[in-house]
C-alpha cells in the first residue's frame, strides 16, 4: 500500500448498462469503497460509460435502474471518472448528459493510469 | 506480500474459477498469504456443487474448500450476490461477507487479482 493516508482504488467497469439484470453490484461496490474511504478513479472501457447516460427509464422493460448511483460518488470521496476518447466522443456529439463529469483518455493512456492506483478491481 | 483474490465468473459460464483456484494454490507455500477469495457476482456460484461434474474436471466448490482447509483461507461469497443467487446462505467452508469487510481486507492487502 502506498503512503497516501487515502488509498486510491481503480474500478474498472467493464460492463454496458442492461447486460445484467443487476445494475447495482458495481454501483455498489463503488459506494461501500467510498463509504471506506477510498478515493476512486473509475475507468469505463468502451460501450460501458452508457451506464452514466442520464436520460432514460428502463423500468417500462423491467430492466434496472440502479445506474443513477454512479452521481453519489463525488459526495462520498475524491472521484474521478475517465472514458476511452471515442466514447466520450460519441457521448457528446448524440448530446447525452452523463451523470458525472468525464475525462476521456485513449486506451492506452487509460492502462498507464491504472498504474497510479493502490488497488485495481475490474468489476 | 498479502493478497485478495476476487471471483466474479460462475464455474460453468468461464475458466477464470479455475484458474483463480490454480493462482492461489500455487501461492500457498510461498512467502505470499492469501487473506482471502471474495467471489461476486455469478461468482457467488462457485460454492455450489451442482449435480453432475464432467469427467476430467473438477468440482470447484469442493477444490476451493480442500484449499481453504489447508491453508486457511477464508472463502467470502458476496452477500448480495447470495441472496440473489443462491436458495441457502453458503455453507461448508464458505460465508456471506458485505462490502464493507471486502473493503477492509482489501486495504490490508498489497495486491488484489481480480478473475
Amino acid at each position: 500500500m502506498a503512503s497516501n493516508p487515502r488509498p486510491l482504488l481503480g474500478l474498472i467497469v467493464n460492463a454496458p448498462p442492461y447486460r445484467s439484470r443487476v445494475a447495482r453490484d458495481g454501483v455498489d461496490f463503488a459506494l461501500a469503497a467510498a463509504a471506506m474511504e477510498f478515493d476512486l478513479r473509475i475507468y469505463f472501457p468502451g460501450a460501458a460509460i452508457l451506464q452514466l447516460v442520464v436520460a432514460r427509464d428502463p423500468s417500462a422493460a423491467k430492466l434496472p435502474g440502479g445506474y443513477r448511483a454512479w452521481a453519489a460518488l463525488p459526495d462520498l470521496t475524491d472521484t474521478r471518472v475517465f472514458a476511452q476518447r471515442r466514447w466520450e466522443k460519441f457521448c457528446r456529439a448524440g448530446g447525452l448528459q452523463l451523470a458525472l463529469p468525464v475525462e476521456a483518455l485513449d486506451a492506452g493512456r487509460m492502462k498507464q493510469s491504472w498504474r497510479h492506483c493502490d488497488h485495481v478491481v475490474v468489476l | 506480500m498479502k493478497i485478495l483474490i476476487i471471483v466474479n465468473e460462475s464455474p460453468w459460464g468461464s475458466s477464470l474459477g479455475m484458474t483463480a483456484l490454480r493462482l492461489a494454490r500455487s501461492l500457498v507455500g510461498a512467502q505470499t498469504h492469501v487473506r482471502a477469495v471474495f467471489f461476486r457476482e455469478d461468482g457467488a456460484y462457485q460454492c455450489q456443487s451442482g449435480r453432475a461434474v464432467d469427467g476430467g474436471t473438477l468440482c470447484l466448490a469442493d477444490a476451493w474448500r480442500r484449499l481453504a482447509d489447508q491453508a486457511e483461507i477464508p472463502l467470502l461469497v458476496c452477500s448480495a450476490a447470495a441472496q440473489r443467487r443462491l436458495e441457502k446462505p453458503p455453507h461448508d467452508g464458505f460465508r456471506e461477507a458485505g462490502l464493507a469487510e471486502v473493503m477492509e481486507l482489501m486495504a490490508g492487502c498489497d495486491h488484489v487479482v481480480t478473475f
